[in-house]
C-alpha cells in the first residue's frame, strides 16, 4: 500500500486553504462549494428542535450565518492563538465576541486557557481552529476518496512557543498529526523556488489578514537557508479593516446620531462594506460607501483613493522597521537582495507594493516584486511542497531542504528580573543550550526556572513562556548540586526541557508549566471526534456526506422553477436539469459515495448557465444598492455556487 | 580537519548544508521515534557548531578555549546559588579586567551617561552632552574595529606557527577577546542611552 499523502495546510486569520503535492506541482483542494478558500470562519448551528448538541458550520456557511446571528459566529481567531485572558481581552476590543463569562467578571484561573462565548456553548481558540482544520481535512478526504492523517500546518513566521503549540494542539484535536510547523514566509519561498532552480537572497514579505512577517533567505543548491526573521503578529488587514469600520461609526454617529456600536449585526454590515471598499480601492481610483440606516437615513461616503492611502499611512508603516531590522540582523544592505516575494492579501494594495519598493530599492534597480503566484495561495502551495519533503514522495522535492530559525531569544529569568539569553533570535533550529543551576539553601530539593521569549532586557517585559520546577534533587549541602538544563528549540520551533543532576547522575524531574496553553489531557478531552464522529467509520461517513451535498443541490433545483431565470433557460437546457435532477436523485438513494458525487457533477454542469442568469439577475440588484457579496449569499440560498471538481471533469 | 582560525567560509557552508541534507529532522519525518529524537538532537548540535564557527568572533572564543585558553564565553552562564528562584549570571561586566588606557576615559563616560539617564528621566535634554556621547560611541566604534584588524592580524601565526609563536598568539588574543569585550559592552551601553 502507498504511504498516506501528507497535506499542507494554510490555517489564516481570514481564510485557510489545504493544498497537496500532485505529482511535481502543488494544488490547492477545492471545497464543496467550489472555492479554493474556505473563509476562518465558524458559526454555532441552532440547537436542533429534538435538543442535543448543536453542531459546528465552518467556511463561507459560517460568513453567511454572520449577518443573521452574529452572536454565534466567530472569525479572526487564529489573533487569540496561544494568548492569556489579558492578552485576548485587549484583543477582543476590536472584535465582537465575549469572553465566556466567568472569565470576563475574572473568576476564571488567569492560567487557563480563555475560552470564548459562541451562543449557549464556550470554545477555546485551539478548538476553534480545530474546527477549521476538520474541514480542511473532509474537504481534502473528499478530494482524495481516502483518509487524510499527516499534515504540515503553517504558522506567522513571527509567533512564539505557544502561539505554537495551541496551533499544534488545534491538529491533534481535528484528528491530524502535524509532521511539521512551517512558517508562513519560508512556505512561500518554498513555493516560488520550486520551479527555479535560482540562487541568491530574497526577501519575503507577508502582509496577510492578522499578521506580518519579513523573512530573508539565501537559496543555494535546493537548500532554503534562513537568514533572519522579523514581524508583528499584531498588524495586518484586519487593522485597516477596523479603521475603515472606526470612522465610518464616529460619522454616522456625528452625522445621523446613530450610535450602531450597540447594533453588532449592523456593524458586522458595515464591517463587510469596509472591506468591500478595501478591496474596491486596489483597481478603482475612488468607491463610495452607501449605508442605509434602520431611521432610513443614508450614510454616503466618497473614499479616494488618495484619502484611503493617507488613512493606513501609519499601519502600513509600521512593517518597514521589521523589514530593516531582519536586513541589519542578516548583515545585509537593501541593494543585496535579488528577489522580493509578496505573500499575504495586503500585498495587493498599491500603496503596499510602493512601501516594498522603496524599502528594496527594486525599481531603482530594474526590477519588480514576485506577484506570479496568487499572494492568498502561495503559502498553502508551499506548506505542500513542505509536505513533500517530509512525505519524500516527490521528485520535484527530493533535493530541497528547509532551513529555519527561530524568532526570538530565548531566556531565563536571571537574579533581579534581568533576562540571561540563552538561544539568540534568528538562531537556525533545532538549536540547544545548556544551563547550570544549583540550589541556594541547605537540603532544597526544588529549583524554580522561568523561560522568557523576547528582545527586552528584562523578563516582565518579553513573553513568558513556562515555569519549570526541577524536582526531587537529592538532598545536599546549598550550592553543591549541579543541574545541568537543556533547552532544545526543535525544527517546529517549539521548547524542549531536559534536565539531570550531575552529581548523582538523577534525572531530575521537571515539571512543565506552559504559562498560556492546554495541558496533555486538556487536548485529549477535546479531541473532535471522541465526541463528534467516534463511532462513524470513515466511508460511512462519505456516504452521509455525499448524500448531504446531494440534497442540498436536489432541494435547490426543485426550487429552480420559480426562479425569474428560469424562464430565460432554452427547453433543452431545462429538459437537461430535469434528467439531472432525476439521475441524482436514485443515485442519492444507492450506498456508493463516488456514483452519487459523479451524479452531482452532472446536475452542477447541467445547471450552470442557470446560475450565470442569476448571478446576472444579482448584479442588477446590486446596482440597486446592494453589494456584490451579499446579492451573492442571497443566491447561495438558491442554487450550489460552481461545484469543486466540475472545471477539471468537463473542460 | 585541523582547527583554524582563517577558515574556508565557503567549504565551511558546503560543509554545513552537506550535514544538513543527512541528519535535518525533515529526513526523519516518518522515522521512528528514536530516529527522530537522534536526529533533532544532531541537527542542533550541528546548527551550534555552524554558528559558532561562521562568526570570527565566536570562532576565535571558541578555538581558543578549546587550547584551555581562560575566557568567559559570553553565552556561558556561571552557576550561582539562589534560594527558591534560580539564579543565573552571564558574567559580562568585570570591573578587574578594565583596558589600562582607557581608565579615565570610561570613567569620564560613566558619568556622562548617569548624567544622560537622569536627564531622561526629568523629560529634559542636553544637546552638548549628546553630541559629546555620540562622539565617544564613534570613538568606542572605531577602537572596536581596530581590535578586531588586531584579532585577524594574530590568525596567520596561531594557525601556521609553531608551538611558542601559538602560545604568544594565544596570549594576545586572549587579552584582545577582554578588550573587545569591554568596549563592546561600552558601546551597548551608549547606544542605549542615546536611543531611550
Amino acid at each position: 500500500m502507498a504511504k498516506a499523502r501528507v497535506v499542507g495546510i494554510d490555517l489564516g486569520t481570514t481564510n485557510s486553504l489545504i493544498a497537496y503535492m500532485q505529482g511535481n506541482t502543488p494544488v490547492v483542494i477545492p471545497g464543496t462549494d467550489g472555492s479554493r478558500l474556505v473563509p476562518s470562519v465558524v458559526a454555532l448551528d441552532p440547537v436542533p428542535p429534538e435538543g442535543g448538541r448543536a453542531t459546528l458550520t465552518v467556511g463561507s456557511g459560517a460568513r453567511m450565518a454572520l449577518i443573521e446571528t452574529p452572536e454565534r459566529v466567530i472569525y479572526s481567531v487564529k489573533r487569540l492563538m496561544g494568548r492569556g485572558l489579558e492578552e485576548v481581552k485587549e484583543e477582543l476590543k476590536l472584535l465582537p465576541f465575549h469572553l465566556a463569562s466567568d472569565a470576563a467578571a475574572g473568576q476564571a484561573d488567569p492560567h487557563e486557557v480563555p475560552r470564548i462565548q459562541l451562543g449557549e456553548v464556550q470554545f477555546t481558540a485551539p478548538e476553534i481552529s480545530a474546527y477549521i482544520l476538520r474541514q480542511l481535512k473532509r474537504n481534502a478526504e473528499r478530494f482524495f476518496g481516502a483518509p487524510v492523517t499527516q499534515a504540515v500546518i503553517t504558522v506567522p513566521a513571527y509567533f512564539n512557543d505557544a502561539q505554537r503549540q495551541a496551533t499544534k494542539d488545534a491538529g491533534r484535536m481535528a484528528g491530524l498529526e502535524v509532521l511539521r510547523l512551517v512558517n508562513e514566509p519560508t512556505a512561500a519561498a518554498l513555493a516560488y523556488g520550486l520551479d527555479r532552480s535560482k540562487e541568491g537572497t530574497i526577501a519575503v514579505y507577508d502582509f496577510g489578514g492578522g499578521t506580518f512577517d519579513i523573512s530573508i533567505l539565501k537559496l543555494r543548491d535546493g537548500i532554503f537557508e534562513v537568514l533572519s526573521t522579523n514581524g508583528d503578529t499584531h498588524l495586518g488587514g484586519d487593522d485597516i479593516d477596523n479603521l475603515l469600520l472606526t470612522i465610518a461609526l464616529d460619522e454616522i454617529y456625528a452625522e445621523h446620531g446613530v450610535d450602531l456600536r450597540r447594533h453588532p449585526d449592523a456593524v458586522q454590515a458595515l464591517r463587510k462594506a469596509a472591506i468591500d471598499a478595501k478591496i474596491g480601492l486596489t483597481t478603482a481610483p475612488v468607491v463610495h460607501f452607501d449605508v442605509e440606516l434602520a431611521n432610513g437615513d443614508h450614510y454616503l461616503r466618497e473614499i479616494p483613493r488618495e484619502v484611503f492611502e493617507l488613512l493606513i499611512e501609519p499601519i502600513l508603516a509600521r512593517t518597514a522597521a521589521p523589514c530593516k531590522q531582519a536586513l541589519a540582523d542578516a548583515g545585509l544592505q537593501p541593494e543585496q537582495i535579488d528577489e522580493v516575494v509578496m505573500v499575504g492579501g495586503s500585498t495587493r494594495i498599491p500603496a503596499v507594493q510602493k512601501l516594498v519598493d522603496d524599502l528594496f530599492h527594486l525599481s531603482a534597480r530594474g526590477k519588480k516584486p514576485h506577484t506570479e503566484l496568487n499572494p492568498d495561495e502561495v503559502v498553502a502551495l508551499g506548506a505542500a511542497v513542505q509536505a513533500g519533503i517530509l512525505a519524500g514522495d516527490s521528485k520535484a522535492t527530493e533535493e530541497l531542504l528547509l532551513l529555519d530559525v527561530t524568532p526570538l531569544s530565548l531566556g531565563i529569568e536571571a537574579l533581579g528580573g534581568t533576562v540571561a539569553r540563552i538561544i539568540e533570535r534568528n538562531s537556525t533550529i533545532p538549536a540547544s543550550a545548556t544551563d547550570h543551576f544549583t540550589t541556594g539553601v541547605d537540603g532544597q530539593a526544588n529549583v524554580a526556572i522561568h523561560v522568557v521569549q523576547g528582545e527586552r532586557e528584562l523578563a516582565t517585559d518579553c513573553r513568558s513562556l513556562a515555569r519549570f520546577d526541577l524536582k526531587g534533587i537529592p538532598p545536599m549541602s546549598a550550592g553543591l548540586p549541579r543541574i545541568e538544563v537543556k533547552f532544545l528549540i526543535d525544527a517546529d520551533g517549539i521548547l524542549q526541557v531536559s534536565a539531570l543532576e550531575q552529581r548523582s547522575g538523577k534525572a531530575a524531574q521537571i515539571e512543565v508549566k506552559p504559562t498560556y496553553g492546554l495541558t496533555d489531557e486538556q487536548v485529549e478531552n477535546m479531541i473532535l471526534d471522541s465526541y463528534d464522529h467516534a463511532e462513524e467509520d470513515f466511508a460511512k461517513r462519505l456516504l452521509i456526506e455525499a448524500r448531504n451535498e446531494a440534497n442540498t443541490l436536489l432541494a435547490a433545483a426543485s426550487r429552480a422553477p420559480e426562479n425569474p431565470a428560469w424562464e430565460q433557460l432554452t427547453e433543452e437546457e431545462r429538459t437537461r436539469i430535469q434528467v439531472a435532477r432525476e439521475y441524482l436523485a436514485h443515485a442519492a438513494m444507492g450506498e456508493d459515495p463516488a456514483a452519487i458525487r459523479e451524479a452531482v457533477l452532472i446536475l452542477d454542469y447541467a445547471t450552470r448557465r442557470f446560475a450565470e442568469l442569476m448571478m446576472d439577475a444579482a448584479v442588477s440588484s446590486a446596482l440597486r444598492g446592494k453589494t456584490m457579496d451579499a446579492a451573492g449569499e442571497d443566491l447561495g440560498e438558491e442554487v450550489t455556487a460552481p461545484h469543486a471538481m466540475a472545471p477539471a471533469e468537463f473542460k | 580537519m585541523k582547527p583554524r582560525l582563517n577558515l574556508d567560509l565557503a567549504a565551511l557552508e558546503t560543509e554545513f548544508h552537506r550535514l544538513s541534507r543527512k541528519l535535518h529532522p525533515d529526513r526523519f519525518a516518518r522515522a521512528a521515534e528514536n530516529e527522530k529524537q537522534w536526529s533533532l538532537a544532531d541537527t542542533a548540535l550541528l546548527n551550534d557548531a555552524y554558528r559558532t564557527l561562521k562568526d570570527p568572533l565566536h570562532r576565535t572564543e571558541y578555538l581558543l578555549k578549546l587550547e584551555g585558553a581562560d575566557i568567559v564565553l559570553e553565552a556561558d552562564a556561571e552557576l550561582n546559588p539562589g534560594p527558591i528562584q534560580a539564579q543565573v549570571g552571564n558574567g559580562r561586566k568585570d570591573p578587574s579586567r578594565i583596558p589600562a588606557d582607557l581608565l579615565e576615559e570610561v570613567f569620564d563616560l560613566n558619568m556622562q551617561l548617569e548624567e544622560m539617564r537622569g536627564l531622561h528621566k526629568r523629560g529634559g535634554a542636553d544637546p552638548e552632552l549628546r553630541s559629546s556621547l555620540t562622539r565617544a560611541k564613534k570613538k568606542f566604534d572605531r577602537l572596536l574595529g581596530e581590535v578586531d584588524m588586531d584579532l585577524r592580524a594574530e590568525w596567520l601565526a596561531w594557525d601556521e606557527g609553531d608551538q611558542a609563536a601559538r602560545l604568544a598568539a594565544q596570549e594576545r588574543m586572549v587579552a584582545l577577546l577582554d578588550r573587545r569585550r569591554y568596549l563592546s559592552n561600552l558601546v551597548r551601553d551608549v547606544t542605549e542611552t542615546l536611543g531611550a
